[in-house]
């Protein structure tokens, strides 16, 4: 499930980054420029259909969609809560949950 | 109503919404604690300490006690431990008719290892809140189904129609501002109902599906006509249950169960066993079905059927028996989670949190967008406006207050008052009346911080009330590794905290906006001040 979220987040922040005005609560003094927007948008989407492949190699397809879906909500929530209260943090709390998955998922 | 499709849309989200919005409060709130029913019981019943025996064991006490209890019973229930939703071993029996009096029914919780039925203090437990979500209280349950019917029908033009007004559904998905005002509530408000939207419908959905029988019981009668007849014809065919005919036949003792149940468990894995079900014990055409634990949305069982006397297994009955009827188990499912592990069924009740803050912020919404005109008018804001004001102070604090006073009533009330478990709900619904009524004698605004701290207090109380009156505090929790008690225990404490931080922000807040609230041509000097 820490994977899943991971995931989620994940994607969800780089769909946001891929925004023009969220790009801008993060990186204020830099420009988004299109090409960058469409590259975010792509990774975001494929890390999206990662996070339900993942899921329901785990958790079988029936069930997978549900604990996603409830995933998101929670990744969303984060993501705008972040966004709006300590917009720097939302990157690195991305690079910190992977590391964290990582060293957990290499430790089993 | 107003001109344009979006104009009548959001006219309609506003008033539908609101309505009944109250109950809804209620039907979302005591939904999502339903998620952790057996938890909460576990919780209100804490002279059970946890059980441990495994299968085979609970079976052969089950079948002995069962035995000593309804010897000529047209069926037993056994659900053993190892099922989720009933942590310790519990007994169910149902005696035949004879000589035209109805036959009579009993069930015992039972200690596995030494059979003794377990005695515990009468309490409502999670399964009074959790039924209140559907069935309400103080009003006969058919009625209940149509008031929350109706509800939850309004809920989903709410959300359908809430879809169509929100212009930047997409662009705003991660967007939230904070102190801009009712701008910052709306952000809230339509962040929870986007994030879990799937959720919010689904909820909704499978929520009328529940009942659809009751609300359009016509259409049945249009295939299968109408009457009794008619319609045992169609449960029959529907939910794939067969006739009761009484078998007589010769007396011949029952097979040992646990020697069914470790088949059942080399087809299906350990501890996949939910449930034993034996018609005609005692009877040489006893039936014994074993049922699997859920582990899907699908809300049936698989069942192994055997033959009661030789224990040699009959059949395997697969889980779908038809399309029609997985589809509605499906949604069923879906919405009950009974399928959830613990992580999944935290996610549930988070998602059942957010449901109940959409109400809430919308509620809120509503209120805030006409008190700049209200208090604008001569003689006062309107009866309507301070009654929806009042009303919502009263809930979305109010009813959360109440829910704690039942709890507290749980470990207060003498453990042998009569109809103890009675008076835990008259003590909740008594809190939330006089919650309803504080805005008699406090302005509403104050209401909010006053009420949240009183909210935040009497969660906070819990744990430390559980342990003066139990020898089972969160510290002996955490040493036994009983993570339902402490998770309780951890849960009360989350909630006073979230409590006392938004007691504290709304206090802030009343002392600032004085000034503004009385002059609305200056709305955002109170936001100018808390950026500053």
């Amino acid at each position: 499930m820490l994977l899943t979220y991971t995931l989620a987040y994940c994607s969800f922040l780089t769909l946001s980054m891929a925004m023009n005005k969220h790009f801008q609560q993060i990186f204020p003094h830099k420009k988004l420029l299109s090409i960058h927007a469409n590259f975010l948008r792509f990774f975001g989407w494929a890390l999206l259909v990662a996070a339900l492949m993942y899921s329901s190699t785990l958790y079988g397809a029936a069930t997978a969609p549900v604990i996603l879906l409830g995933l998101l909500s929670a990744a969303a929530i984060s993501l705008a809560l972040l966004l709006n209260y300590r917009p720097k943090l939302a990157p690195l709390i991305a690079l910190v949950f992977s590391a964290v998955t990582l060293w957990f998922n290499t430790m089993q | 109503m107003k001109s344009g499709f979006r104009q009548s849309m959001s006219w309609l989200h506003t008033w539908g919404g609101l309505t009944l919005s109250w109950i809804l409060y209620f039907v979302f709130l005591t939904g999502t604690l339903g998620y952790f029913d057996t938890e909460i019981d576990r919780w209100m019943k804490p002279e059970l300490s946890p059980e441990n025996a495994n299968l085979q064991q609970s079976l052969i006490t089950a079948q002995q006690r069962l035995q000593q209890q309804a010897p000529g019973a047209e069926r037993w229930f056994i659900s053993p431990p190892t099922n989720r939703d009933n942590p310790h071993l519990r007994i169910f029996w149902q005696t035949p008719e004879a000589d035209g009096k109805p036959g009579g029914r009993g069930n015992e919780l039972l200690n596995a290892a030494t059979g003794q039925p377990l005695t515990a203090r009468a309490t409502g437990g999670g399964q009074t809140l959790y039924r209140m979500h559907y069935a309400l209280h103080y009003i006969p349950a058919n009625i209940s189904y149509w008031i929350v019917g109706i509800c939850a029908m309004f809920m989903l033009v709410a959300i359908i129609s809430g879809v169509v007004i929100h212009k930047k559904i997409f662009k705003d998905i991660f967007t939230f501002r904070s102190n801009k005002g009712q701008r910052s509530w709306l952000d809230m408000h339509n962040l929870l109902s986007v994030s879990a939207l799937p959720f919010h419908l689904m909820i909704t959905y499978s929520g009328l599906l529940f009942f659809v029988l009751t609300y359009m019981s016509l259409i049945v009668s249009d295939t299968y006509g109408f009457g009794e007849k008619a319609h045992e014809q169609f449960e029959a065919e529907f939910f794939s249950e067969p006739h009761n005919i009484s078998v007589g036949g010769n007396k011949k003792e029952l097979a040992n169960l646990s020697a069914m149940a470790a088949i059942a468990e080399s087809h299906w894995g350990a501890d996949q066993v939910r449930y034993v079900d034996i018609d005609h014990p005692g009877s040489q055409h006893a039936r014994v079905k074993i049922g699997r634990q859920l582990d899907s949305p699908l809300r049936a069982s698989p069942e192994l059927v055997f033959d009661g006397t030789s224990g040699e297994l009959l059949t395997n009955n697969a889980a779908i028996t038809s399309t029609p009827k997985a589809i509605y188990d499906v949604f069923l499912g879906l919405h009950e989670g009974l399928f959830a592990n613990t992580g999944l069924r935290w996610l549930y009740f988070f998602s059942g949190l957010l449901g109940t803050a959409m109400i809430a912020t919308g509620m809120v919404l509503w209120s805030l967008k006409r008190r700049p005109a209200q208090l604008k008018k001569v003689g006062g804001p309107d009866f309507g406006y301070r009654l929806v004001e009042s009303l919502n102070l009263g809930t979305v604090v109010g009813l959360p207050i109440a829910i704690a006073a039942y709890f507290w009533a749980n470990r207060l009330l003498p453990v042998d008052m009569v109809n103890r478990a009675q008076w835990e709900a008259h003590v909740m619904f008594l809190v939330w009346l006089a919650c309803l009524l504080c805005p008699l004698l406090r302005p509403v605004q104050k209401g909010w911080g006053e009420l949240m701290w009183i909210a935040a207090v009497a969660y906070a109380g819990l744990p430390l009330l559980n342990a003066v009156t139990t020898n089972r505090s969160l510290l002996h929790s955490i040493q036994q590794n009983d993570w339902i008690f402490a998770g309780v225990d951890f849960t009360f404490f989350s909630i006073a905290l979230i409590f006392s931080i938004a007691a504290y922000k709304v206090q802030e807040r009343t002392q600032i906006s004085p000034a503004t609230t009385n002059s609305s041509k200056t709305p955002n000097i109170a936001t100018q001040q808390e950026t500053a």
